[in-house]
């Protein structure tokens, strides 16, 4: 806890008034009607009421986010290895690394090829070029 | 803040590979592998791997900077539309970039990454066919110079 923080000194006055109106309303709604032990004992134990009640909350809410968060876990957890042996594992890393490997050649390749016949139809183009603007 | 943030896209891309693997884990017509960071960290104690000469890439160096690999096939299953649509969907959300796309006949391969400066974080490559689809992702902090030795 950080001892740095400031409480108010009339916080605890506050929370007490709160609850003496909380008290005092609820006792408006049930007709004025207050138990035997006086409106002390009832103030005492609609504090513990609303204590059990935020202490239950509180439960709930944390075993729903217990859930939650396990839930996600067990969804996103990393899956069961498919090889126990290193070598097999590296073999198969290999294959598909030459079919990665192979798949960028032949791309790259094409791409070379494209360039090639470009070069050659511009070659094309300038000599006829050349040749209109001699006849010209 | 920003390192926050990081952890935050690396784990929903992370979390979002684990829901989709288990949605489609195990069922028919699905073929998927996971490896996970632990397995990965095995593989770099192994010995070094002889290479054969005629290999242009190495990727022993490649491999010591992966985190998590996943890997879903889906075929001749009605799934296929399924895991493309679920597939779409997460690439929309995930922050990754389309890097390149190589399309032949029947067959359309989409390659995408998610870059943090000169690291790739995450890479994956959907295959489409008619009746199949794969989907690779590899979770890792690969230097994009290594990354770019794959095109060689």
């Amino acid at each position: 806890m950080d001892k740095n923080i400031q409480i108010p000194s009339d916080l605890e006055a506050g929370i007490e008034k709160m609850l003496d109106g909380m008290d005092a309303a609820s006792r408006i709604l049930a007709d004025g009607k207050t138990s035997q032990e006086g409106p002390q004992a009832d103030s005492r134990a609609r504090i513990a009421r609303i204590k059990r009640s935020f202490l239950s909350i509180t439960a709930a809410a944390s075993i729903v986010l217990v859930g939650w968060l396990g839930y996600g876990m067990a969804r996103n957890s990393a899956p069961q290895d498919t090889f126990d042996d290193p070598q097999l594992a590296y073999a198969e890393v290999e294959r598909v690394l030459s079919s990665i490997s192979s798949n960028m050649q032949h791309s790259v390749r094409g791409m070379e090829k494209a360039d090639e016949i470009i070069g050659r139809q511009q070659e094309v183009y300038s000599g006829i070029k050349q040749s209109h603007n001699r006849n010209n | 803040m920003l390192a926050a943030a990081v952890i935050a896209v690396t784990s929903l891309a992370q979390s979002s590979d684990n829901s989709l693997y288990k949605k489609y884990s195990g069922k028919p017509g699905v073929s998927s592998v996971y490896i996970s960071p632990a397995m990965f960290k095995l593989m770099q104690k192994l010995p070094e791997v002889e290479l054969a000469d005629d290999r242009d890439v190495h990727f022993e160096r490649i491999i010591k900077t992966f985190e998590g690999m996943y890997i879903i096939e889906a075929e001749d299953t009605p799934l296929v539309k399924e895991l493309t649509s679920d597939v779409e969907a997460l690439l929309q959300k995930g922050q990754l970039a389309l890097l390149m796309e190589v399309v032949e006949k029947d067959e359309k391969v989409r390659m995408y990454v998610r870059q943090e400066g000169e690291l790739i974080k995450q890479f994956i490559m959907l295959e489409l066919e008619d009746d199949s689809a794969t989907y690779i992702s590899i979770v890792a902090d690969m230097p994009v110079e290594d990354f770019n030795a794959l095109i060689r």
